[in-house]
């Protein structure tokens, strides 16, 4: 019952987060999470294999937990309700949809069997985090990805608000995380992670990506085509900031699929080409650990409330150009602003001074190459037969001057 | 008449047959200029081509680029002081020692480089008589004043672009990067080239380090020069002691200031601040802002505090005495197991703790075929 939404996986194509960078530690994790699992809940390791066909049907737990009102408090003195109704679970993506039958005690694992044990934690979020660990027990690729991600780190750092499974997915209702593939509406995502990121989501619809997105446009890019849905990093992190020019790249470099939008795929060359992006770019290759100070796509066009440069709100609408370029060069004037070529290559109309140096250089080098090439190449020729003749004339004991000989 | 030289000079010992070339000045400002060259081509070099392997492998061998970008930055300001000292040096030794000006391109440069490109080629017997410094050599020194005029004044631009564009259009700060490249390459190839032939393959000419170069090697390239050392018209007298301290308090007291001013401006566009040096601000707020508190499983009510009621006892109220309940039959036997105080459905008040089963229908209802037993 290996449930996989492999579509999921391959959303960002050129991201080698997976393989390449946890490919090694994931064998580790392997192992610490057997480890957790055994230490705190040793049903849910048992639970793992085939299931139990003669294990307790969902009826058989809704006989009571179907009732209204049935509730517990926990020591924490925070009130569990326990009502469950079976039109939920059967909505579910664990209900009519799963290829095979999901019970209750799948995941709880540890309540099957009448009187049930004792609550087993504090408060409810230690709990829930602890049930988090089940998901694992079918959807063991994501867990494994999600134990590098920012959320569990920060959870192992004991910031429990951090999300968990079923913080994103919900929990009885859980729903599949891939809109396109199931015809959710793609905002789904969007409003999940808005749960705790309000802020960023706001601007995420704002921005042109978000109003593509909530147009239903497949192209546009929602919250897990930048931060993979799992294995998210920590975006403040120094390899994230690195990475985020590729990760821009994936679309902004495609060609078809920009020419949809007639947005030109020059933009990653140039930058990559210019100070900041070459900056970046061996700062990736030779420092991977290091946080750079020079400028990546979303210093200069936002993170998340990106807005094409003719819209004026742009921060990077040329009237708007000199507040950007201050946010890193405090001193920087109008003109400053010119010097940036908004990502276009050197042509005649638009850059005449950059062409004419172009052009300069495109003359005088082959033509200086080419006058040092044949100079030193005749010389040379001359050279080695002069001193090839002076070195026959002075095994007679002629004259040292080999081209005086012919005066 | 060279033949004459030849068969004078072949008498002499080894060591006289070398000319001094080069005095202690001349060969200290050229180790400095080698030394500085070398180091910006490589470390500037790293920074045009940094896609190539060999590009990376340098710049982690130097520390990192931000170490690369100081290595390139600190050998500029020594080639920009080298350069600077060589303007006034040059200019002490035309005006006050009235060295003639034996570097200027001429006519005879251009008849030298047909002359010598016919000799090569077998168009011509003769190779011709080359002055104190020949057309090769010419064209190299003039190739480096302009070179360093290109990558100084595009480097400056470069290195502080906030303070370039207060005076330029914008556009001059791409177009000097530009410059900088294509010049880069051209000076880097020019040296690989010309100078590598000239001095290391065609000789290996040593007097830039020693000062004194091989008759034989003066002869074949130098001959006008060695004509004149023979006839003791090379090099011109000094003009009379007294004249050249006049021209000296004259001179040094200028061109001091002039070197003070040009190193003030270096100093104050090198140490402007261009860019902040942390890290840009972030675009967006807090991360963490919560739309609403984390909530408990989804299709369930929300949690709230159940502040009045003691610890691990069930929660739900119960009306004095419900009516109307399920049968009780032999599954359900045991009312304390669902209904004790301690147990998770419908608890019984903490006083019932110690009833019997037995007891239970005396004041609770149950469903009517059980009720009738």
């Amino acid at each position: 019952m290996n449930v996989r939404s492999s579509k999921f996986e391959v959303q960002c194509p050129k991201s080698k987060v997976r393989g390449r960078r946890y490919g090694i530690r994931k064998t580790q994790y392997a192992l610490l999470l057997m480890v957790l699992f055994l230490l705190l809940s040793p049903g849910v390791a048992l639970a793992q294999g085939d299931p139990d066909p003669n294990r307790p049907t969902n009826d058989s737990c809704l006989v009571c937990h179907a009732e209204e009102g049935l509730s517990m408090v926990l020591p924490s003195n925070e009130v569990l309700p326990l009502t469950m109704d079976a039109e939920t679970l059967d909505a579910s993506a664990h209900g009519v949809h799963a290829s095979e039958e999901v019970r209750c005690v799948d995941c709880h694992n540890d309540m099957a069997g009448y009187p049930h044990a004792d609550f087993p934690d504090v408060d409810y979020r230690t709990w829930q985090l602890k049930m988090s660990l089940v998901c694992g027990n079918c959807h063991e690729d994501e867990a494994l990805d999600r134990q590098e991600s920012v959320h569990a780190r920060l959870i192992a750092a004991g910031k429990f608000e951090a999300a968990s499974c079923a913080d994103c997915h919900g929990s009885h209702d859980v729903q599949w995380a891939d809109p396109e593939k199931h015809e959710v509406d793609r905002m789904h995502m969007v409003n999940a992670c808005g749960q705790c990121h309000s802020t960023i989501a706001e601007d995420y619809k704002q921005s042109i990506h978000g109003q593509e997105a909530a147009k239903g446009n497949a192209d546009a890019p929602t919250c897990s085509n930048c931060h993979p849905a799992h294995q998210i990093l920590d975006p403040r992190s120094a390899e994230f900031r690195l990475q985020s020019p590729e990760l821009c790249g994936q679309c902004h470099a495609d060609e078809e699929l920009m020419r949809q939008y007639d947005i030109s795929t020059d933009v990653f060359d140039t930058y990559v080409a210019d100070f900041h992006g070459a900056t970046v770019a061996i700062f990736e290759a030779t420092e991977p650990g290091e946080i750079t100070n020079k400028a990546v796509c979303s210093d200069c066009h936002g993170a998340h409330l990106i807005l094409p440069p003719t819209d004026e709100n742009s921060s990077v609408m040329s009237a708007n150009l000199v507040k950007t370029c201050q946010r890193c060069h405090p001193d920087a004037n109008e003109s400053f602003t010119a010097s940036w070529m908004g990502h276009y290559r050197p042509d005649w109309r638009h850059y005449p001074i950059v062409t004419a140096v172009q052009w300069f250089y495109w003359l005088i080098i082959p033509f200086t190459l080419a006058f040092f090439a044949v100079f030193v190449s005749t010389d040379a020729f001359r050279t080695i037969k002069d001193r090839r003749r002076k070195k026959a004339a002075g095994d007679d004991g002629g004259n040292r001057q080999g081209g005086e000989r012919h005066d | 008449m060279m033949g004459a030289i030849g068969r004078e000079v072949s008498a002499m010992t080894e060591r006289a047959m070398k000319i001094i070339r080069f005095g202690l000045t001349e060969r200290v400002e050229h180790f400095l200029l080698l030394l500085s060259f070398t180091i910006l081509a490589i470390t500037g070099l790293v920074q045009k081509f940094p896609e190539a392997g060999l590009s990376l492998g340098l710049i982690r061998l130097l520390g990192g680029i931000e170490n690369t970008r100081s290595i390139h930055h600190i050998s500029a300001i020594v080639l920009i002081l080298l350069s600077i000292f060589h303007i006034f040096y040059v200019g002490y030794k035309i005006y006050v020692l009235k060295r003639p000006l034996s570097m200027l391109p001429g006519l005879k440069d251009v008849t030298d480089a047909i002359g010598l490109l016919k000799y090569n080629i077998g168009l011509s017997r003769q190779r011709p008589l080359m002055d104190r410094y020949n057309f090769g050599e010419k064209i190299e020194y003039w190739a480096v004043v302009w070179g360093t005029l290109v990558m100084a004044v595009s480097g400056y631009m470069l290195w502080n672009p906030v303070l370039t564009t207060r005076i330029l259009p914008g556009e001059f700060i791409p177009a000097a990067k530009m410059a900088h490249g294509y010049e880069a390459i051209l000076a880097v190839l020019s040296i690989l080239i010309w100078h590598v032939w000239h001095v290391h393959v065609k000789h290996f000419n040593k007097s830039m380090f020693t000062g004194a170069i091989d008759l034989e090697e003066m002869e074949e390239d130098h001959a006008l020069e060695l004509e004149k050392i023979e006839e003791g018209v090379w090099p011109p007298p000094l003009p009379p002691a007294r004249e050249r301290w006049r021209r000296a308090v004259l001179y040094l007291p200028l061109a001091g200031l002039l070197a003070i001013l040009m190193l003030i401006t270096t100093y104050y566009y090198f140490t402007e601040r261009t860019a902040i040096t942390t890290l840009p601000p972030a675009p967006v707020e807090e991360a963490y802002a919560p739309a609403a508190p984390p909530g408990l499983p989804t299709a369930t009510p929300a949690p709230e505090l159940a502040q009045e009621i003691p610890k691990r006892i069930l929660w739900r109220q119960i009306e004095p005495m419900p009516v109307q309940s399920h049968l009780v039959d032999e599954a359900r036997a045991d009312c304390q197991a669902c209904h004790g105080p301690y147990a998770y459905i419908d608890p019984g008040p903490l006083d019932h703790a110690e009833y019997a089963n037995d007891g239970c229908t005396e004041c609770h209802a149950v469903a009517k075929e059980v009720s009738q037993r």
